[in-house]
């Protein structure tokens, strides 16, 4: 069991109270690996039968048909296989499709993915689109792209445009999209068991700063918005500072409304409406937090607005 | 990066139809050309209902190949649009052959394939898996090394 700071232990009691214990071996607790099927590559039944055929032990996740997890152990690394490399299967954690699956954008929408790398929130949304309609990709670190094209391509993605520029900066375009997914930077508090040193470099201070970035993207966001328009605001990350705060920012500062999220035979929790003596709007707790120890995922964060 | 007109495209609909007997494969695409690599580049045309201009890109849609030293060299995706439908230049590859092929091994293969100054594509059963040049009864392997798979699982 790693050193968890104080500091952190105290939040995590006031946000968990009695199930900290269970959260805290949840957190370094590896989790099933999961995918999703590549529909731009083959029909779904057909990509499913041919791994049954090869002995895949797989499950399907329960909000999304394309998206399976493991149910055994694997003597076989994922990325190395076939289906793999002809982009047949997409290794994506299961929490990590959620935010898609919100969004649910529609062959014909015009898509704007604010931080896109390294794509696979983006390859699932070409993948419900259809590759019809269009999708900008758009990601700050040109460190990134490269991962974020190789995906791209790998799944034969036909509908989108990727773009290399800080997202901040599509504040002052004139321009307007059906739809944002804003998968915000975030310090990944909800990934610990998949990067372990988070647990050393995060600190409330790096939170805060993470907020103030990530409500500037939400400005964007929501400035590139038709109206009527939906955003889905996700992170990786578990800190109130990073999550509803910036869910109450959106609401009160920038006038969107929440709505609902429901995601069958998947286990979420409620965001919350008060942290460290701030009070948020009641409509916030329409937002979801997804524990690890609920269903064996990283820990995630998802909230739905509308523009009105 | 510029979008080719109809009948730039055209010209790469007929080297393909020359290559593989597919005819205008292209037709459903737009078509996009980047600069001095000449590299091609397929998109819906949905997408540019999106004003792309007024944006900093990096690239527009899927890339289908490119031109090298006149040859078409198509990328693994590439392959797999235009393979279906191909009747010529190709090669199919046996279960022994398809691992070495995925790991960038050139291919000695028992019987010689008709030669040809470009590329012919490869597949294994109904998969299209990239390009290859032949010289005698080799295969010269043209996976691009992100592609290929150093350790793999059956």
């Amino acid at each position: 069991m790693p050193d968890f700071k104080d500091i952190y232990v105290e939040r995590y009691t006031k946000l968990l109270g009695k199930e900290w214990d269970v959260f805290k071996e949840a957190i370094v607790t590896p989790f099933p690996s999961s995918f999703r099927i590549n529909t731009l590559k083959g029909k779904h039944h057909e990509i499913l039968k041919r791994l049954e055929d090869k002995g895949w032990k797989i499950k399907q996740v329960p909000f999304y048909k394309d998206g399976f997890y493991f149910t055994e152990k694997r003597d076989f690394v994922l990325g190395n296989t076939l289906e793999h490399f002809l982009g047949l299967v997409y290794i994506q954690e299961t929490a990590s499709m959620i935010p898609p699956v919100v969004l649910a954008p529609k062959p014909g929408e015009l898509i704007l993915d604010l931080t896109a790398a390294p794509g696979s929130k983006t390859t699932q949304m070409a993948a419900m689109m259809e590759n019809q309609g269009g999708i900008v990709a758009n990601e700050k670190e040109l460190s990134r792209l490269a991962s974020l094209r190789m995906n791209m391509q790998r799944c034969g993605v036909l509908n989108s445009v990727v773009t290399q520029m800080d997202g901040r900066a599509f504040k002052i375009l004139d321009m307007q999209f059906d739809k944002v997914l804003l998968d915000a930077p975030c310090t990944g508090t909800g990934t610990i068991m998949k990067s372990p040193h988070t647990i050393k470099t995060w600190s409330v201070k790096a939170s805060q700063i993470m907020s103030s970035i990530q409500k500037q993207l939400i400005q964007s966001a929501v400035h590139v918005l038709k109206p009527g328009g939906t955003l889905v605001y996700s992170t990786c990350s578990l800190e109130p500072e990073e999550d509803e705060e910036n869910i109450d920012y959106a609401i009160k500062k920038m006038g969107l409304k929440m709505e609902n999220i429901k995601l069958d035979g998947f286990k979420t929790r409620e965001g919350i409406t008060s942290w460290e003596g701030k009070e948020y709007s009641p409509d916030v707790s329409k937002s979801i937090r997804v524990y690890p120890q609920d269903n064996k995922t990283e820990g995630f964060f998802v909230a739905k607005l509308v523009k009105e | 990066m510029r979008i080719l007109s109809r009948r730039e495209t055209e010209v790469f609909e007929a080297k393909i139809e020359t290559l593989y007997g597919v005819k205008k494969s292209l037709r459903e695409f737009t078509v996009l050309l980047s600069g001095k690599d000449e590299k091609i580049w397929i998109a819906n045309q949905e997408l540019f209902q999106i004003p792309i201009e007024k944006l900093r890109i990096n690239s527009v849609g899927l890339y289908f190949g490119r031109i090298d030293s006149g040859r078409l060299r198509l990328s693994v995706e590439g392959t797999g649009i235009i393979g279906p439908k191909a009747d010529k230049n190709v090669v199919e590859l046996d279960d022994e052959h398809l691992w070495d092929f995925l790991r960038g091994f050139d291919i000695e293969l028992k019987e010689k394939v008709p030669e040809t100054n470009d590329y012919v594509l490869i597949k294994h059963k109904n998969d299209w898996l990239g390009i290859a040049k032949v010289e005698g009864n080799t295969l010269k392997n043209a996976l691009p090394k992100s592609r290929k798979i150093v350790s793999l699982t059956r």
